[in-house]
This record gives structure tokens, sequence and C-alpha cells, in this order.
């Protein structure tokens, strides 16, 4: 896949990690990956239609997860996954991925996101794509962040 | 005579099934391409006689592969496979120069008397 | 939601499921206004599109509907949920439902209806959560257990 493609959802991620105060994330590793099966315990899938097609997914563990929310909730603390703190981790998703739309524009393509799902489960084997997709780590304090791709153009 | 057939879908099932009912029904696949830049790809490299074209791919999608390979090649013959049938898209593809629209699901029958309408 | 919107899928889900399996739905629920959040059975696919309206459709069976959902589809006996064929399955079935539905709903409504791949897993203790959006559950009951299926749409008046 295109890295030009791929940018603009890591960039995303990064920009609105940092508006919670969230700024040492390192990109650990790009893989382009034959079957993208995500195995982390939270999944946050959007799916993305316009001039580009398919499903982004954003990943991490349910401790990651936990953090993240309290991170958004100005440091609440966060115990358990209930129907707020799975709103709050959809939400997160939609401004990850909204705010990748601009980025895309820059190269004249235009986005538009559908609603997000949570999926959540520590037993769970997920295929977002058969194949041609990306997934990208994301090192932060708080944990993994993995980002999920799959594009048609 | 049609005998080499390269199936261009990205669902590894329809891989499966369709070409069981191909290597059945006495066809060859000579290959599988899991989006529409390998279809084209392949598709040159191959030269086959009968393409079988699913719409929903990534990288590429199955419309412009289909434009692609008849502007290549005129005489090439392809069959849209599809889950979409609504008239926009058989419209698209017509515009296209496909030569026969299938919605899926497929069966054995819808298949083999496709192939025969191209003969 | 708008009833227009449901019917045409139940429709597609029964016939397909049909054309591609031979398993019949003997009946189904009345359509369920969920909270968008629900347990999985253990097998489920979901799929987006998006033209004048958006919108996502998701399939969730249990491993034994599953199984033989798969069984009926390419003659043979499958066993492992996780194994890439078939889930490919499962992912092609609701493929062709939503596909189905959409034709319907792009002819009778001009939507433009297009889809976009869809997902799938399989797991146990697995929620599903789609809060920001209005969302319908229907069972569709089988000899093999239950099929649910959810139906979401975002978007103007049509």
């Amino acid at each position: 896949m295109d890295m030009k493609l791929v940018n603009p959802f890591i960039v995303a991620v990064k920009s609105v990690l940092e508006q919670f105060g969230l700024s040492d994330i390192k990109q650990q590793v790009v893989q382009q990956k034959e079957e993208l099966i995500i195995k982390k315990e939270v999944t946050a899938y959007i799916g993305v239609v316009g001039d580009l097609q398919g499903n982004v997914a954003y990943s991490y563990s349910v401790e990651t997860a936990k953090q993240l929310a309290s991170t958004m909730m100005m440091g609440m603390p966060v115990e358990v996954l209930d129907e707020m703190i799975k709103s709050a981790l959809a939400e997160l998703a939609n401004m990850f991925a909204g705010n990748s739309s601009p980025l895309f524009e820059m190269q004249n393509l235009t986005i538009d996101v559908t609603p997000p799902s949570l999926v959540v489960g520590d037993d769970i084997f997920f295929i977002l794509s058969f194949h041609d997709a990306v997934t990208v780590v994301l090192e932060t304090s708080l944990g993994e962040i993995e980002v999920n791709i799959e594009l048609e153009v | 005579m049609i005998k080499k057939v390269l199936i261009v879908d990205d669902s590894p099932m329809i891989h499966n099934m369709l070409r069981k009912t191909l290597e059945s029904n006495g066809y060859e696949v000579c290959a599988d391409a899991k989006n529409g830049k390998e279809g084209v790809e392949l598709f040159q490299s191959l030269k086959p006689d009968l393409v079988f074209m699913d719409i929903t791919m990534p990288v590429m999608d199955g419309l412009e592969a289909a434009k692609r390979i008849k502007e290549m090649d005129a005489s090439s013959r392809v069959i849209m496979l599809t889950a979409m049938g609504d008239d926009e898209i058989i419209a698209q593809a017509g515009a296209i120069g496909v030569d026969i629209f299938l919605k899926k699901p497929f069966n054995d029958f819808k298949i083999v008397s496709a192939i025969s309408r191209m003969e | 939601m708008d009833s227009r919107l449901i019917a045409p899928y139940i429709n597609s889900t029964i016939n397909m499921l049909k054309d591609m399996t031979g398993i019949e739905i003997t009946s189904t629920s009345e359509p369920q206004n969920d909270s968008g959040e629900f347990v999985s059975q253990g097998v489920s696919s979901a799929i987006a599109f998006s033209g004048k309206i958006k919108g996502k459709f998701l399939i969730d069976l249990s491993p034994q509907l599953a199984k033989a959902v798969i069984c009926q589809m390419t003659g043979e006996t499958m066993e492992d949920l996780k194994d890439r064929l078939f889930l490919s399955g499962i992912s092609e079935l609701n493929n062709t439902i939503a596909g189905d539905a959409n034709t319907f709903l792009n002819n009778t409504y001009a939507l433009s209806l297009r889809l976009a791949p869809p997902i799938v897993f399989s797991g146990s203790g697995i929620t599903v959560s789609s809060s920001n959006i209005e969302t319908v559950t229907v069972l569709c009951n089988t000899e093999y257990g239950e099929m649910k299926v959810n139906i979401g749409f975002q978007g103007g008046a049509f």
C-alpha cells in the first residue's frame, strides 16, 4: 500500500493525542501484511468512503483503552469498560479518522467516514482484510496503539 | 474456444468455490488475482480466454480493472461477478464494455451458461 | 428508523441464505430498536456502505450455525472458526446479502449505495457496540440456531 495513503491516518492520531497532552509517540513498526488479523482486545473500526474505500481499525489492549479514555476525560480514573467509556472510545476513533480527512484533501482525495463500531473481547480473531493491508504500531506512554488500514482506491 | 480463466476477487471463498465450479466443468483456472491491479497485470502476462471480475476490491476496483483490460484488448472476455446488481452499476459496466454481468450468488448452472454464451 | 430500509435487508437475508446454503429462515422477530450493543454469538461479519445515506449491516451467528452455513456453501466440513477460508465464507454471505438489499434500495429509491469490503471476526465473549448510530436488530430462526441481523442508517431523508 502506498504510504501516502497511510501517513494521514498516523499524523491524525498523533495530532489528536497531542491535544490530549500525549506527545511522546514513537512509530515502531510498519508492516505490509498479506492478511490483516487483529488480536488486541479492543478495536474501534470505522469505514472510509469516497475517493478511498475501506476500513481503518484502531486497536489496543484493555489497559491502554482504559488509559486513553481516562486521558480523554481529564484524568478521571477508568476501572471498567462500561457503555460510557465505550462511547468515548468510539468518539476517539471518530476523531482519529475525521482528522485525517483534511490531510487527504491536500492530496485531492475526498473521504468521509462511517459511524464507528467498537469490538471488545479477550478471545478474538478479527480479520480486517484478506489482503493488502498495513499495520502501524505507535508506542505511547499509555501503551501500544495499532493502526490497521485496509483501503481501495 | 474458452479454456483458460482468470479469477479476480478479494474473497478467498469466491476463489475456492468458483475454481471448483470451473474445474469440474473442464475449464482451467490460470491464476487468482486478489485485486484489480493484480488482475490487470495477470491478464497482461497470462492472456486468459476469460476473466471473472468482482467489483468491490482493494487497491483498484473491478470496474476500473475491467476498463483497462478492455482498453488493452477489445476482444477480451470479461464477466463481472458481484454482489451489487443495481441498474446504475450495470449501466456503468456496460459502458466499459463488460460482456456479461452476473449478480452473486452464483451456481454451476449460471456460470456454465454464461461461459457458453460467450463462445 | 425508516421502515423502508429494514424490510429489504430481511428479505435479502432470507433469500440469499437460502440461495447460497439451502438453509431456511423459519421465522423472524419484529425489528427491535437497540442501544447498539450486543454480545456476539461467536461469529460475526459487518459491512458499511455509503451513497445518499450511510449505513452498516451486521450478521451474527452461533458457531453451530456458522459451521452449517460453510458446510452447505462449500460441501466440506470445517471446524476451525479461525480458519481463513471459513471466515471468508461468512464475510461473503454478508457481502451477498448486503449487496442484494442495496441493489433493491438503489433501484427503488436511487440511493447509489456502494459497499466497502466487509470485516469478520470470531471468538468468545465479544461485544460489539455502535453507540453513535440508530440501529435495529432482527432475530432470524433456522434449524441450526439463530442468526441476528443488525441494521443501522445515518443520513438525510430520501
